[in-house]
């Protein structure tokens, strides 16, 4: 079963076209994606992902795929 | 009064069912070969049958950024990139404040819409997605345009339903009159093949219920036509003053001659039984022009395979253009494009006086008796000097164009 950080590149590189080569844990999304109306784009696709939701405030809190597969582990545990 | 410059057509791109790309839609047109397909099922409406554009990929053709545009206007920018490369213009190296946009669209991005409606009501309001407004505006097909050509200048989307394309066109060409840009790329496109509006037109006993024959369903003027053929699309002209295309050496494809409009200001959706807009839509492109009816050599038709458009638009023609003029619908081809038509069916037109061929009317098999216009069910060939194109919107707009000769 591929880790919540490996479902995230898949949905950056497939959903997004961001190359594969150019994330890692460490990487902004502002760095990788289009613009403000996107990052709020991945929070959608991510959550229906894993059937639940992204607020905005949970949004505004991460920086790196690392936050984000951090706060998805927290609420998919939850 | 001052002489109004002369513009002409300088570059043509489209994407319909007939094809991607000019030279592919002419062949299909020419040849007088339906495109319709079977799309959703609609039950007990009864109406399946659609022109779709075929394998359009759009990422494979647009890049990444495909994806955050709506369909409607991926067709376009394909349609609007083809027109400028034709017209030998490059967007890196023009003075974009000097370029204007202005693009006719009915529906919109419907698509994008649709889906993020059902997206709401099973997910709830925070899985709608936040590309949902840049994607479905119907005024976003011109900005992408801006934004993907470096087009500054004036900058408008212009929505009189299947009459758009037509009004797009002829607005470009009185921005150039004006002198209010250099450069006007003109055109429109439509992408609403989804079941939302498939069932809205049928609701209203528009479209073709012949499902067993898609082949024969668009079948214009015709006496056992049921309705239209709903189809998608994107068509888009360059257009320069004639003293600056002759400058840069520019390939000149046709000129605009003349233009008119006017509203029928009798129903939402019936046109007027005489034809009363679509005569003052003719007689105003005419007048424009400074010719007579009877200068009109050929006409490529609204025809949309209604009962009432076809009937109306006989009787308009026949009163202000006579007997004379060859007419066709391509329609019986590419089903009716929506707000694409007008801008397609222009360009058909300025194809047709450059090979001097007037298209078949696809699956006219028995000519109304009630349309008293000269029809043909296969291509002829004629010198034409001087082509119209017509077009009619829901709501009684109405546009004309007259397309001249290089």
């Amino acid at each position: 079963m591929p880790t919540v950080y490996d479902t995230l590149v898949e949905i950056l590189t497939t959903r997004f076209a961001v190359p594969a080569e150019v994330i890692n844990e460490d990487t902004a999304l502002e760095e990788v994606l289009t613009d403000s109306l996107d990052v709020v784009e991945f929070g959608v696709v991510v959550g229906e992902r894993y059937n639940t939701h992204l607020s905005d405030d949970e949004l505004s809190s991460v920086t790196t795929i690392a936050d984000v597969a951090a706060l998805m582990n927290t609420k998919v545990a939850a | 009064m001052t002489t109004r410059p002369d513009v002409v057509i300088t570059g043509r791109g489209m994407v319909t069912s007939a094809g991607t790309g000019v030279d592919d839609n002419w062949k299909r047109v020419s040849a007088g070969v339906s495109t319709a397909v079977l799309g959703p099922d609609l039950g007990v409406l009864g109406t399946q049958v659609i022109c779709p554009v075929q394998d359009f990929d759009a990422p494979a053709v647009l890049g990444p950024d495909a994806r955050r545009l709506d369909r409607y206007s991926q067709l376009g920018l394909v349609a609007a990139t083809e027109a400028v490369g034709d017209a030998g213009l490059r967007s890196d190296e023009w003075d974009g404040s000097r370029v204007a946009i202005v693009m006719g669209v009915s529906v919109g991005g419907v698509e994008t819409l649709t889906a993020q409606h059902v997206a709401l009501l099973q997910r709830g309001p925070a899985a709608t997605s936040p590309l949902t407004m840049p994607m479905s505006l119907v005024n976003m097909i011109s900005g992408q345009l801006a934004i993907h050509l470096r087009a500054t200048g004036p900058n408008l989307t212009v929505s009189t339903a299947c009459a758009s394309g037509a009004t797009a066109i002829g607005t470009a060409r009185q921005l150039l009159q004006a002198d209010a840009c250099d450069i006007a790329i003109a055109g429109a496109a439509d992408a609403s093949l989804v079941p939302l509006i498939l069932a809205a037109f049928a609701r209203m006993g528009a479209l073709t219920k012949r499902s067993a024959d898609p082949l024969r369903a668009s079948r214009p003027f015709d006496r056992d036509r049921d309705g239209f053929t709903a189809a998608e699309g994107a068509a888009v002209v360059v257009l320069e003053r004639e003293t600056d295309a002759r400058a840069r050496r520019a390939s000149i494809r046709g000129r605009v001659l003349g233009y008119g409009a006017s509203a029928d200001a009798h129903h939402v959706t019936s046109p007027h039984p005489d034809g009363m807009g679509a005569q003052a839509a003719i007689r105003a492109a005419l007048a424009d022009a400074g010719l007579a009816g009877t200068d009109v050599d050929h006409l490529n038709a609204h025809g949309t395979s209604t009962k009432l458009n076809d009937r109306a638009e006989s009787k308009a023609v026949r009163s202000v253009l006579g007997d004379e003029v060859s007419v066709c619908s391509t329609k019986g081809v590419t089903g009716h494009l929506l707000a694409a038509a007008g801008a397609a069916e222009a360009i058909y037109a300025s194809l047709s006086i450059e090979h001097r061929l007037v298209p078949p009317t696809a699956n006219l098999e028995h000519v109304d008796p009630e349309i008293d216009l000269d029809l043909a069910p296969v291509p002829r060939q004629q010198s034409i000097d001087v082509a119209m194109s017509t077009s009619f919107g829901f709501g009684g707009q109405n546009a004309a164009l007259l397309i001249g000769a290089r």
